[in-house]
């Protein structure tokens, strides 16, 4: 799965369109490296372990999971 | 008789219930405490003498109702009841009046407790340090220029100067357990589930828990024993049985076992906690506790997906609020808000599905062979205000990330963590370890940290009174 930083642009454009957001000159690139960066990190995550698709699998982890 | 404001919960309910101290008493010398620290800690939002003082009248005049009768008590002002104003450390619910009460509030109530007033906290509980651009910052009892940790600001320093025996705090990723080590206090998240979100102002759907702040981990069970279990009114409440927590506390823990990561926790610990900490492991060595070495399979990813969580679903509360009143907010929330906003629906649904895989992977790596793990609170001693003020330029990553570092982890997994003060480090700034348990095992967390707290006593200890520092 590959990681993407979205473009600053986009983050402006979304910002402006969904939001009523008009950032700051160069926020929109740093709103891009912190979301790229989570984006990244949901990626290793999901490239390690595979994606679950029962929707009630953490609570049932959690009573598997008590003493 | 010693100084009633220095007695555990469990020991004012006991003084009152056998009639050797009045609720009227005690509630009037917590208040005379609460006014007196007010100019150095910023606790309270709002003191509330007059209603207090009626409660703790009709508290004295019938027999005792629960666990609580006549203790006075408060919480965190994100908590809702009926017809009063829940602030939630925000300017725009500065006049919002709560149309219904918290369950935890009915259970409290119904428990025989009385409600001094509401207390101070981040902004939307959105804040690991304590500072409040809206209602000025909660201040450390034991150092005002050094942060009380957050969001639970108030709660931690209003029972650390004695104003109240315990109050609630909530934790989305730490913001019961790092004011309670920031403040020398215990405080549990308990799992996720575990007591009713029914009234409570939410951070984080998925990862926000109700549970105790108190100077005693037997305070801390009994407060929890009190709020805990299913309620109709939240369907996320679980239905597990909730054990009597104080029952067997006082048991001997030898033979229990702890388990020591030797990755991740204990990375960026520096050498005065680290000090503290071994200290503390010392003790739990002489108690008959045993340790063994745990490796946590991807301490990184909990981290990173706890945030992702955390902050897309901050936004999505925030969203409409964010555009139409983006002025009310400080910029340092707004903007740790903000990333939220532009996550795919894809991505995030992806962090919540892997909650369960890493919750099972978790437990077989790190709990499968012991009781708790042992774990740093906060990993360095404490920082000023001024130093994590990031409204001011303070770095965020500083004031926020270092911070959270070690009890993130167990809100995504949604573990119970219990923060115990284990001493000060220089300049009298108070320092905790987390035990963190498997699901719902709270009770093994409480048998551990009162077998300390006993062996011990830093919890004994009361900050002095201090000339006031500005808020």
């Amino acid at each position: 799965m590959p990681s993407e930083r979205p473009p600053p642009e986009m983050i402006a454009a979304e910002a402006r369109a969904h939001y009523g957001v008009a950032l700051a000159p160069g926020r929109a690139e740093k709103l891009a490296i912190e979301v790229g960066g989570m984006i990244a990190a949901a990626d290793r995550a999901a490239s390690r372990l595979a994606f679950e698709d029962e929707p009630s699998a953490f609570p049932r982890a959690m009573r598997e999971q008590a003493r | 008789m010693t100084d009633p404001l220095g007695w555990s919960l469990v020991e004012a309910a006991e003084a009152i219930t056998a009639r050797k101290i009045s609720s009227l008493e005690l509630t009037q010398a917590a208040i005379a405490q609460a006014r007196r620290w007010q100019p150095v800690t910023n606790a309270f939002i709002d003191l509330r003498e007059d209603v207090a003082m009626a409660a703790a009248r009709a508290a004295d005049a019938g027999p005792a109702v629960g666990l609580l009768h006549g203790v006075p008590l408060a919480h965190k002002d994100m908590y809702y009841r009926k017809g009063r104003i829940s602030t939630c450390g925000s300017v725009i619910r500065r006049n919002y009046v709560a149309s219904t009460t918290a369950t935890a509030f009915d259970r409290i109530d119904r428990a025989g407790a009385i409600d001094l007033g509401t207390l101070n906290m981040a902004e939307w509980a959105g804040g690991a340090t304590g500072h409040n651009i809206h209602f000025g910052d909660a201040c450390n009892p034991w150092s005002p220029e050094h942060i009380t940790g957050g969001s639970s600001s108030g709660t931690g320093a209003a029972v650390a100067c004695r104003a109240i025996f315990a109050g609630l705090g909530s934790d989305t990723g730490g913001s019961i357990r790092l004011p309670a080590a920031a403040c020398g206090l215990a405080g549990i998240k308990p799992s996720w589930g575990r007591v009713s979100r029914a009234g409570a102002m939410p951070r984080a759907w998925s990862l926000d828990c109700v549970g105790p702040m108190a100077r005693t981990v037997r305070d801390c069970a009994r407060l929890l024993g009190v709020i805990a279990g299913p309620d109709q009114a939240d369907p996320t409440a679980s239905f597990e049985t909730v054990p009597d927590y104080e029952l067997g506390i006082d048991a001997p823990v030898t033979g229990m076992v702890l388990g020591l990561p030797e990755n991740f926790f204990f990375d960026e610990v520096d050498g005065a906690v680290g000090a503290l900490l071994d200290a503390a492991l010392g003790e739990f060595r002489r108690l008959g506790v045993t340790t063994v070495p745990v490796t946590i399979p991807d301490g990184q990813a909990l981290l990173d997906l706890g945030g992702l969580v955390s902050v897309v679903e901050a936004a999505a509360i925030h969203r409409e609020l964010m555009t139409t009143r983006a002025r009310d907010y400080s910029k340092n929330l707004f903007e740790r808000t903000e990333p939220g906003l532009h996550i795919p629906a894809v991505r995030y649904l992806e962090a919540l599905s892997l909650r369960a895989k890493f919750l099972a992977e978790f437990s077989a790596a790190a709990l499968a062979h012991c009781d708790a793990l042992f774990v740093p609170a906060i990993g360095q001693s404490l920082p000023t205000r001024a130093e994590t003020d990031v409204e001011k330029g303070a770095s965020l990553a500083f004031a926020h990330g270092k911070l959270i570092r070690c009890t993130r982890p167990f809100s995504y997994l949604g573990l119970p963590a219990l923060s115990v003060p284990c001493g000060f480090t220089a300049g009298d700034l108070p320092a905790g370890f987390q035990l963190a348990g498997r699901p719902f095992d709270e009770i093994s967390l409480f048998r551990l940290g009162h077998a300390y707290q006993r062996a011990t006593g830093h919890h004994l200890k009361a900050p002095a009174l201090r000339e006031v520092v500005p808020a």
